[in-house]
């Protein structure tokens, strides 16, 4: 279940940041502008055949079971809650503290529909964390605030250290013979506030030996340079072209209602075929990169192309 | 090249100066090994060099330091750096990227380096430490040994003219930490770098170094060559000198050596010179020696006999782990600890160790396998249990210490333990007289050395005394004053029959203070049995008296036989 880059021969890793993040947001962008179902299912299909192609699939799908309990809560509460719509399932008198219940059709759809949308949005960023190398992302970004662009990198490489300490200060009080996880409320703090404080100061101790080692290596001494550039492949303009092509698309289609999809008072299906046509592109899109990432990986002429 | 002149140093809040007139001059290209027992000012010395100290640690400074003819007392440290390379202690703590390109190049970037030239240089450093195969990985993937040396190349690519270098091998195994020193060493006389490497374990690298200089509380106590040193016997009375000098000067030798290779071919001559050669060699031996050998081996089956009827303290069974990753890092383990043992476990990096260690204290749950204390199984015994019967000091013995002084540190497990204050008073009171930490035992924390931490580290898990004890790598970073401290409480364990089980590299340790050997390599078991079965069968997981030995009396294992060996020879 760890969520974290993944470094592997493929040709979405072999694209130029840009490129992967403009791939990555014209996916977003479906279901963080429309409410219909099949904007969230279409974008979910698409990033599951980047997640194939990228050979991050089973860390990408390793996350599913967290997020079918997310769906399954947000249908719940939302069935639950939302009182709304025509179609009446079941009808509660009195349940306590919520009062008087009323279970629709429309409100079930739509809970779903809410669910299908945060697993389309978890499922692209899930896929451009295991995809996108941050210190590329960092190296695009470093021109304009490289003071910001360092201080992320340094933060992200501390998140494992911090992680790992964390672990190895947990492992070494149980293994002493220290009850962390006693029933007594306050005792349990009482030997946890000690730990926290321990982190603390270890945290500060590596940064400090950060900025040592900085220093040590003329931080700070004057302009820098930057000596890593990322060039364009012809997979990266085709990757753009398309991206910000379907980009516009999505979002003009969507500005027009084209793919409206309406839960209250009852369901209405307002999908016009260019709203169709916009779902379609999208998984369109990624099972050509899936098979151009296929061919990539068994083809010398195609990566010379990279 | 470096010139230091009447150098005294105190950090900010502290009355007692790290450095008290200290004098050193470091010619180009000279390999200079700055040796010391901990606490002893190593450190500090190395950070003057590259003008850390004092423009990032400020503190009272008197005397003088130059590099290439440029104080460092009033340069800034970024201007430094093109003639001063320095390579710190934990890997971790210094990179900053996870990209090793990244890495390499950031310190060019800092510099304002024009790209062409920079990516110039990066390439040639990478190409020069062999580091090409890791360019396309990450570096949390890559072992202490290599981000080590993505650490040394970070410096290098500045082209400085002096390499500093503090304890870079302390954290690595001694695979990894000798094919660091030999890079080292081959930039040193291949494009004539000068090194300064600060070490505590200088074993490895004593015969690498032109010149070695020894501090003692913050004082050079002595400048020259190896052999210098050991006609001197201050390293010795330190317990600096490599473990194959000490037989040789202790039974009186002329010639000492400091690695294997001397001390085989000072052997060699001697039996070429005919000083008693039957008796040394276990080929040609003498009827007289064969027939001890032949009751020495006899011995060892009779001793092995004796274990299988000792109580078994923890038995493991079948036993296998992974960290779902799908690769397993334990496959099949069956191993009995008996009780008043002191049995080591060996092997390399990533061998599963670890992992059999934490399972037996219960820290890790089996995949497959059953683990028995005193004949329960461990999964129907509840932590409390566990922990009653198993203590575990973990390999960062740093993690131990939470409270404000040794003292309030023992006195949280007594408090967990749940022992009555008399009892707990009583206990701590023991440990920390048995342990030489009474002096300080009411000091804060952070004055402490190394070697007072990692003993309060230990002490915190013995005060509750538990039956079987687990040491993770208890000597890494220690010298050989509290390893002798360490080593009289496994002693003591072993007196009162209770288990000790050592997680451990070196070998030296394990012949004097170890019982039984455990080897594994890649989670399989490899080998075990008595200690001196197994290391006197082994070509490379052996002590150096046994390599040195080898071919003369392949029974020598430990300083004593080789010291019994060298007295009958001399």
């Amino acid at each position: 279940m760890k969520i974290a880059f993944k470094k592997t021969e493929s040709l979405f890793h072999a694209l130029n940041p840009v490129s992967q993040i403009l791939f990555c947001a014209t996916i977003f962008l479906m279901p963080l502008l429309n409410s219909n179902p099949l904007a969230s299912l279409s974008a979910i299909f698409s990033v599951a055949f980047l997640a194939a192609s990228s050979d991050v699939f089973k860390e990408w799908a390793s996350w599913w079971r967290v997020c079918l309990f997310m769906f399954a809560l947000t249908v719940l509460v939302n069935a639950a809650i939302s009182s709304n719509g025509t179609s009446v399932l079941l009808k509660v008198s009195h349940v306590p503290i919520m009062g008087r219940v009323m279970v629709t059709a429309e409100g079930i759809i739509f809970g779903a529909s809410m669910g299908l949308r945060i697993l389309a949005i978890i499922a692209v960023f899930t896929f451009a964390t295991l995809s996108i190398d941050p210190d590329r992302i960092l190296s695009l970004i470093s021109p304009g605030s490289s003071a910001s662009a360092l201080l992320t990198a340094m933060t992200l490489r501390m998140v494992p250290s911090v992680a790992r300490d964390s672990k190895e200060l947990l492992e070494a009080h149980v293994a002493r013979g220290i009850d962390l996880e006693s029933p007594n409320c306050i005792k349990r703090i009482k030997m946890r506030v000690p730990l926290l404080k321990k982190l603390t100061t270890t945290f500060l101790d590596r940064g400090i030996s950060i900025a040592e080692a900085m220093e040590s290596r003329a931080y700070g001494s004057g302009p820098r340079s930057r000596m890593k550039r990322y060039v364009y492949s012809v997979y990266d303009y085709g990757v753009i072209f398309v991206s910000v092509s379907s980009f516009f698309y999505i979002s003009i289609i969507s500005a027009l209602g084209f793919n409206s999809f309406y839960f209250y008072p009852a369901l209405s299906l307002k999908t016009r075929a260019a709203g169709y046509a916009s779902f379609a592109l999208l998984v369109f899109i990624s099972i050509v990169f899936f098979i151009m990432s296929m061919l990539w990986k068994k083809s010398l002429w195609l990566k010379s192309k990279t | 090249m470096v010139e230091i002149k009447n150098l005294t140093y105190s950090y900010p809040d502290s009355r007692k100066p790290a450095l008290s007139k200290v004098n050193l001059d470091v010619k180009p290209g000279e390999f200079v090994l700055i040796a010391g027992l901990t606490g002893s000012g190593k450190s500090t010395l190395c950070r003057a060099i590259n003008g850390l100290i004092p423009n990032f640690y400020g503190g009272k400074i008197l005397g003088s330091v130059s590099v290439m003819g440029i104080s460092t007392l009033n340069t800034k440290v970024g201007e430094l750096c093109r003639h001063v390379g320095f390579v710190f202690q934990d890997p971790e703590a210094q990179l900053i990227f996870e990209d090793p390109v990244s890495e390499i190049a950031f310190g060019l970037e800092n510099l304002g380096v024009e790209p062409e030239q920079g990516f110039k240089r990066v390439e040639e450093v990478m190409a020069s430490l062999r580091l090409g195969h890791i360019r396309d990985k990450r570096i949390s993937e890559l072992s202490g040994g290599e981000k080590q040396k993505i650490a040394l190349a970070s410096v290098l690519v500045m082209q400085p003219e002096v390499i500093v270098l503090d304890e870079p091998t302390s954290q690595l195994d001694p695979v990894s930490a000798e094919d660091f020193l030999l890079t080292l060493k081959s930039l040193n006389s291949d494009l004539g770098v000068a090194v300064v490497l600060a070490e505590h374990r200088i074993e490895r690298c004593f015969h690498l170094a032109d010149r070695i200089v020894i501090l003692d509380d913050g004082k050079v106590v002595f400048s020259g060559s190896s052999d210098e040193i050991a006609k001197a016997g201050i390293a010795n009375v330190t317990g600096l000198l490599p473990p194959i000098a000490k037989p040789f000067i202790e039974a009186g030798w002329e010639k000492i050596p400091f690695t294997v290779r001397e001390g085989r071919i000072i052997l060699s001559l001697s039996r070429l010179n005919g000083v008693d050669r039957d008796a040394a060699s276990g080929r040609g031996a003498s009827c007289k020696e064969k027939s001890s050998l032949k009751i020495k081996r006899k011995k060892k089956k009779k001793r092995t006999q004796e274990t299988n009827f000792r109580k078994v303290q923890v038995r493991v069974e079948n036993l296998w782990h992974s960290y779902g990753n799908g690769v397993p890092s334990l496959c099949g383990i069956n191993a009995d600890f008996y009780s008043g043992d002191v049995v080591a476990i060996i092997g390399e990096n990533g061998s599963g160790k670890t992992t059999l260690v934490k399972n037996i204290a219960g820290l890790l749950k089996p995949m497959r396998g059953r683990i028995f204390i005193d004949g329960r199984n461990i999964e129907e015994m509840s932590r409390k249990e566990i922990s009653a019967l198993c203590g575990m000091v973990t390999q960062n013995p740093e993690a131990h210490l939470i409270s404000r002084n040794p003292r309030m540190e023992l006195f949280l497990t007594c408090e967990a333990a749940g022992f009555d204050e008399e009892n707990a008073s009583r206990r701590i009171h023991d440990i920390l007289v048995t342990l030489g930490i009474e002096a300080f035992a009411s000091k804060p924390m952070e004055e402490l050395s190394c070697g007072q931490r990692e003993l309060v580290a230990i002490a915190s898990v013995i005060v509750r005394d538990p039956d079987i004890l687990i040491l993770d790598e208890p000597t890494r970073g220690l010298d050989s004053s509290v390893k002798e401290k360490l080593a009289f409480v496994l002693a003591k364990r072993k007196e009162q029959g209770k288990t000790t089980i050592v997680v451990t590299h070196d070998l030296e340790f394990v012949a004097e203070f170890s019982d039984r050997v455990i080897m594994l390599a890649a989670g399989r078991l490899v080998t075990q049995g008595e200690m001196r079965e197994v290391l006197s069968d082994s070509i490379f997981y052996t002590t150096q008296y046994n390599r040195c030995f080898r071919g003369f009396d392949d029974n020598v294992v430990t300083k004593k036989d080789a010291l019994k060996v060298l007295r009958e020879l001399g």
